[in-house]
């Protein structure tokens, strides 16, 4: 799809490609739509109405018997409008990467921030497994609940009603099988378990796609008994773009091991060898930008195809409000219902929000702006009607890039802080093994690491401590030169780093300024160096085998 | 392209492909997790009413009031609940009495017998209505009304005429209980 050559859909100029191929298909297609659905999909409608011919049509049209024809057509005008909203952000994508000189391959694959991805998977799988364990929330998940499952397995035989995803994923077991009470309890299980996998990246990517199944699995069963929601199917399909993306690649204790693994079969730590970036970390949060963008459009399309300009009158929010509000007994939306001359603003603001969302994916700077807008909307929502769309609000994680980058224009990048600089043995496994841990850790940058047998020729000197002080205990420079060593010196570490305040409780615990060093000194006695060169092998156990090298 | 590169496009494809695909065609949860989103879409003008109906079952020992039947007591999902309560009810779309229309009737005798025992012998279906005037909703506390009943016993379609869509007013002090969810 992409290359830096001129290719015959692509024009060079200005040093930027054109893509001429991808608004041709659009425009194209759109074309092909507008000439179908004005001559031939109402001349299918009459012969499908009079049962002569398109038997699928007919299907669809089960009371054609008490229904005019002028009804099905004014149907098919809507389908045929539908269709023509929904190409709009698509034909605008195609516009603006030629006006911007960018292609529709660079749209999906220009390399993006692993970190980003790896704290939409936390935000997003963190979000499922909440709703798994604490499924009264609300009940913005009914299939998360292993009681509701429960419950609905013990449901009459004559409710059941397999929806095509549960048939698919219980194909093994037989076309249309209802799942025992067991069977969904050892998924639930699976999915508790898999969510916190995933949720720290413990064999993250079958983790992540383990989750995935089995929340498929539960919602698809509770949508089989002829009810279903709209919360729970965006984060679905979000489940399994994280477990077929590289989600697991920061951020996770995969990594560690990974960056571990690597840094001790190479016997040596060199900073900087952890990959920030790939071309494989965009397509997931931009598939989700994309779902999010039309799910909103067809809502907000809904309400002009179904109820047109009237829907804006205070009539129609004044009647929502009032039915959700009294089924659910919440006093502001019954408040508003009293309150029809307030409505028709509310109503013209969400429509905008609604019809208005792809902007946020074709125009960046403008997603803050929606995610705001989105947060506002479905919080009001839920106030006023109790539908809780706590998902989607979850999902607003897949524009962390755009709205990192509108921060920045706000609140620039502080100046560089000078780094804390850890001194430590490049010729101890332990050592290497974690520093290596601490530079996954480490995701802003905050530390300089110094190899005492490495670095010390080229910058010892400038150091406050000796080198031979330096080959007993782990040291870390402050910024002023302060100095800490052995467990004062994870402590300072500990503060540092975000991603170990967790352990600062247990550092700081009375009592831990005597027992840390004890425990410091104890095991930085017994590691083994793999080197000798130095000749400094004295401290600790030597490995043989790694003497000399 | 790389062979990667293809199977995540063929994935973004598909994924985009079948959401595009359930809102065109609205299929509601048939597609699921693909669906469309038509919820509120239609305009309510100044006069629509709407209702909440409540189950509720007699027996000898209930007395006159009877007892009211939550979806949880006969095991169906909540919304489902509520149409069956619709459709038995005949509240709503009186003009299209469909043949067959009692199916849901039928549906809760019988779901009322396996789940509840045969201890009850009628069924009566209870609503509050609401209409929204000029200013909004005009009637909040508005009472229940039974709007039908039916005997356990034998075939709601079988000579047992809807009672009561005359509806009833509550009794003086009869529970006016929540709408069912």
């Amino acid at each position: 799809m992409s290359s830096s050559s001129r290719t015959p859909s692509g024009h060079q100029a200005g040093g930027k490609r054109r893509e001429y191929w991808f608004l041709f298909l659009v425009l194209g297609s759109i074309l092909a739509w507008l000439v179908f659905a004005t001559l031939i999909f109402p001349k299918m409608i009459e012969i499908a109405y009079s049962g002569e011919g398109f038997a699928w049509l007919s299907r669809r049209m089960a009371g054609r018997g008490n229904t005019p024809l002028e009804e099905y057509l004014a149907d098919g005008h809507r389908v045929s409008l539908r269709v023509l909203g929904l190409s709009a952000p698509i034909l605008a994508l195609a516009l603006l990467n030629l006006v911007r000189g960018s292609t529709l391959h660079a749209h999906w694959f220009k390399p993006a921030p692993l970190r980003d991805l790896a704290i939409a998977r936390i935000v997003i799988v963190g979000m499922q497994l909440a709703l798994l364990l604490y499924p009264g929330g609300a009940g913005a998940c009914v299939g998360c609940s292993l009681e509701q499952q429960l419950w609905l397995s013990q449901a009459d035989a004559s409710l059941f009603q397999p929806i095509p995803a549960l048939a698919v994923l219980l194909g093994p077991l037989g076309w249309g099988v209802r799942p025992e009470p067991m069977f969904l309890a050892a998924v639930w299980l699976f999915a508790v378990l898999s969510g916190v996998a995933a949720l720290i990246g413990f064999f993250g990517r079958p983790a992540t796609l383990g989750l995935a199944l089995a929340s498929t699995l539960l919602v698809a069963h509770s949508y089989s008994y002829g009810e279903h929601h709209h919360p729970e199917g965006l984060i679905t399909v979000a489940l399994w773009a994280l477990a077929f993306s590289p989600s697991n690649r920061a951020l996770s204790l995969d990594a560690i091991a990974l960056r571990v693994r690597a840094a001790a079969e190479a016997r040596h730590f060199e900073a900087g060898r952890i990959p920030q970036q790939d071309e494989y970390a965009r397509w997931p949060l931009r598939l989700m930008q994309w779902m999010l963008a039309f799910t909103y459009l067809d809502a907000g399309l809904s309400k002009l195809l179904n109820g047109g300009l009237a829907w804006f009158e205070g009539s129609t929010f004044a009647f929502y409000l009032a039915h959700d509000g009294i089924r659910g007994d919440l006093p502001l939306g019954l408040w508003l219902s009293q309150h029809t001359s307030l409505l028709p603003p509310l109503a013209v603001g969400s429509a905008v929000f609604e019809l208005g969302f792809p902007l946020a994916v074709l125009v960046p700077v403008l997603a803050p702006a929606f995610v705001a807008g989105g947060v506002g909307l479905h919080t009001g929502i839920y106030a006023a009607m109790g539908a809780p769309f706590f998902q989607h609000m979850a999902l607003y994680v897949v524009f962390l890039e755009p709205l990192r980058a509108t921060y920045r224009r706000f609140v620039p990048e502080p100046a560089k802080r000078q780094k804390m600089k850890l001194i430590f043995d490049g010729h101890c496994l332990l050592c290497i093994r974690s520093v290596a841990v601490l530079e996954v850790l480490d995701p802003g940058n905050r530390l300089e690491f110094v190899d005492l047998e490495g670095d010390w020729a080229a910058v010892g000197a400038s150091l406050p401590v000796t080198q031979e002080d330096a080959r007993h205990a782990m040291h870390v420079v402050l910024p002023g030169d302060q100095v800490a060593s052995g467990f004062f010196a994870f402590r300072s570490l500990a503060r540092t780093l975000p991603l170990l305040w967790p352990l600062l409780p247990v550092l700081h615990a009375p009592g831990a300024a005597r027992v840390g060093p004890w425990i410091y000194a104890h095991v930085a006695g017994r590691r083994r160096r793999v080197r000798c060169a130095s000749g400094a092998c004295g401290i600790g156990p030597e490995l043989e085998e790694g003497a000399g090298r | 392209m790389t062979l990667r590169k293809l199977l995540v496009s063929l994935f973004i494809s598909a994924v985009l492909g079948l959401q595009l695909l359930s809102q065109v065609l609205t299929t509601g949860g048939r597609l699921w997790p693909f669906m469309d989103y038509p919820m509120y879409s239609y305009s309510q003008p100044v006069g629509a009413r709407f209702s909440f109906e409540e189950l509720r079952v007699l027996s000898r020992t209930t007395g006159p009031d009877g007892r009211p039947v939550s979806f949880e007591d006969l095991g169906v999902r909540a919304f489902r609940f509520v149409d069956l309560l619709k459709q038995a009810s005949r509240f709503e779309n009186q003009s299209s009495h469909a043949p067959g229309e009692d199916g849901a009737a039928r549906l809760l005798s019988q779901l009322i017998s396996s789940k509840l025992g045969p201890s009850y012998h009628t069924a009566q279906i209870w609503a509050r209505r609401f209409e929204i005037g000029p200013a909004g909703l005009v009637n909040r506390e508005a009472p229940w009304e039974q709007v039908r009943e039916w005997s356990l016993r034998q075939d709601p379609s079988e000579g047992d005429a809807p009672k009561g869509l005359e509806p009833r007013p509550a009794a003086p002090g009869e529970r006016a209980g929540s709408g069912s969810s």
